[in-house]
């Protein structure tokens, strides 16, 4: 039977995709539902305006959330540019080998608390080694055009969809926007009758229902 | 060097600044001992059905005691964005999944034109340093967003400035509309630019989002 689609637009510059990144993978354990990964290139690299004002408030609020949902934050190294492309197009790959969740829950991690330079060979290889995946399907990865394509079709989507920011869900036709809204798409979820039994639940291995 | 500095080393002390919490313990203590209040700023606009998802910050400030200032505007978001018509439209939905929670209903469902209601803003201003400025700004974005829909009527709200107020709403004037836009002025000096947005001795929240934070920001300051 087919599951119910949930898309997941994520960004690895975006703070509060990092957020939301654990509880997102997570809903393919509690509910019936395929979640869809799209990365997408962040604000910055789309022409978005972002004003000083805007980036303290983001780093603040991202911080006291971090705080509030007991996550790592703020030992940061900022992925800007190359750093993005090359978590993307491998966030694609890990996709292709079934360690999509695992890939983009560790490099997030790795740039939003614990300094990882992901525009840098060496770190980015221990970690996905670290993942199992190999380091030279990556470089592949990197320079996968294909990847790229999917990264821009993603992020045109989103565009069309007539958001800006990230994280964004997609359910139904609706589209929910915030590391804090996640609980309004469980809500449309449940009562779309897709929340799985306790036992289904512990079945469910880790990361399945995810692409 | 450059390169490291921003994307590594301001971030970082930024961040560790933002968590810092003793300074403003002390300033709070401080004030305290002077017998004065926290100091919460509220900027909101008529057209934001936001703005009446923030209502309950209004509660959250009079129970801690602190000194609530409203700003009513009628100009709001950054220059040249591109998002902003894109906010407009969604944070109709938004709202209504927000209230959703709180078992409320937003009634009005279409996006407002920042015009049809700057009379409210016009009316609201027009009351500062009165006691019945924080109760009409209330009533009318309840009476806006919660109980109403269709064409928004300058005497549908007159009425309910007259009760509120004790007297007539005050007629249009050059001065109003440039101490709405002074407000606007003076939230971007401070640091923010959209609606509705709370700045809680010191610091910026979105305030139709992160009341609970707001109330726990007092509450660790020792209000």
């Amino acid at each position: 039977m087919a599951h119910a689609l949930v898309e997941f637009f994520f960004s690895f510059r975006s703070p509060y995709s990092y957020l939301a990144a654990p509880r997102a993978f997570q809903l393919p354990r509690r509910y019936d539902i395929e979640l869809l990964f799209r990365g997408i290139r962040p604000m910055a690299m789309r022409g978005q305006p972002l004003p000083l004002a805007k980036r303290l408030y983001l780093l603040r609020d991202s911080k006291r959330e971090a705080d509030r949902i007991g996550m790592p934050f703020g030992k940061f190294h900022d992925p800007l540019g190359e750093g993005v492309w090359r978590c993307l197009t491998i966030a694609e790959h890990a996709a292709t080998v079934g360690r999509l969740p695992e890939f983009v829950l560790a490099a997030s991690r790795g740039i939003w608390s614990e300094g990882l330079d992901v525009a840098s060979d060496g770190p980015l290889r221990s970690l996905c080694e670290e993942l199992g995946l190999q380091w030279a399907d990556c470089v592949a990865a990197i320079a996968n055009a294909g990847y790229r394509q999917q990264v821009e079709e993603n992020t045109a989507q989103l565009s069309e969809l007539g958001q800006w920011g990230v994280p964004v869900f997609t359910f139904a036709g609706e589209a929910y926007w915030g590391q804090d809204r996640i609980e309004d798409l469980e809500q449309a979820l449940r009562a779309a009758g897709l929340a799985k039994k306790p036992g289904d639940v512990a079945a469910t291995a880790p990361g399945s229902g995810t692409r | 060097m450059r390169d490291y500095i921003q994307r590594v080393l301001m971030p970082r002390l930024l961040i560790a600044w933002f968590a810092t919490r003793w300074p403003g313990q002390l300033w709070a203590a401080l004030l305290r001992l002077l017998g004065l209040r926290a100091q919460v700023e509220l900027y909101f606009a008529f057209d934001d059905p936001y703005s009446v998802v923030a209502l309950p910050l209004l509660e959250v400030a009079s129970r801690h005691r602190a000194e609530l200032k409203l700003y009513p505007i009628v100009e709001r978001g950054m220059a040249g964005d591109p998002a902003l018509s894109q906010r407009r439209r969604f944070s109709i939905k938004d709202s209504q999944r927000l209230l959703q929670r709180r078992g409320l209903m937003l009634k009005r469902n279409e996006v407002v034109d920042p015009q049809a209601t700057a009379f409210l803003a016009e009316w609201v201003e027009s009351l500062r340093g009165q006691p019945s400025m924080q109760a009409f700004a209330a009533a009318a974005l309840t009476r806006l967003w919660l109980n109403s829909s269709g064409a928004i009527e300058e005497a549908d709200f007159a009425s309910l400035f007259r009760e509120i107020a004790g007297h007539a709403p005050p007629k249009p004037s050059e001065d109003i509309r440039r101490r709405l836009a002074d407000n606007h002025l003076r939230q971007l000096r401070k640091g923010h630019w959209e609606s509705p947005a709370a700045r809680v001795q010191g610091e910026w929240f979105f305030a139709h989002e992160r009341v609970p934070q707001i109330e726990e920001r007092l509450t660790y300051l020792g209000w």
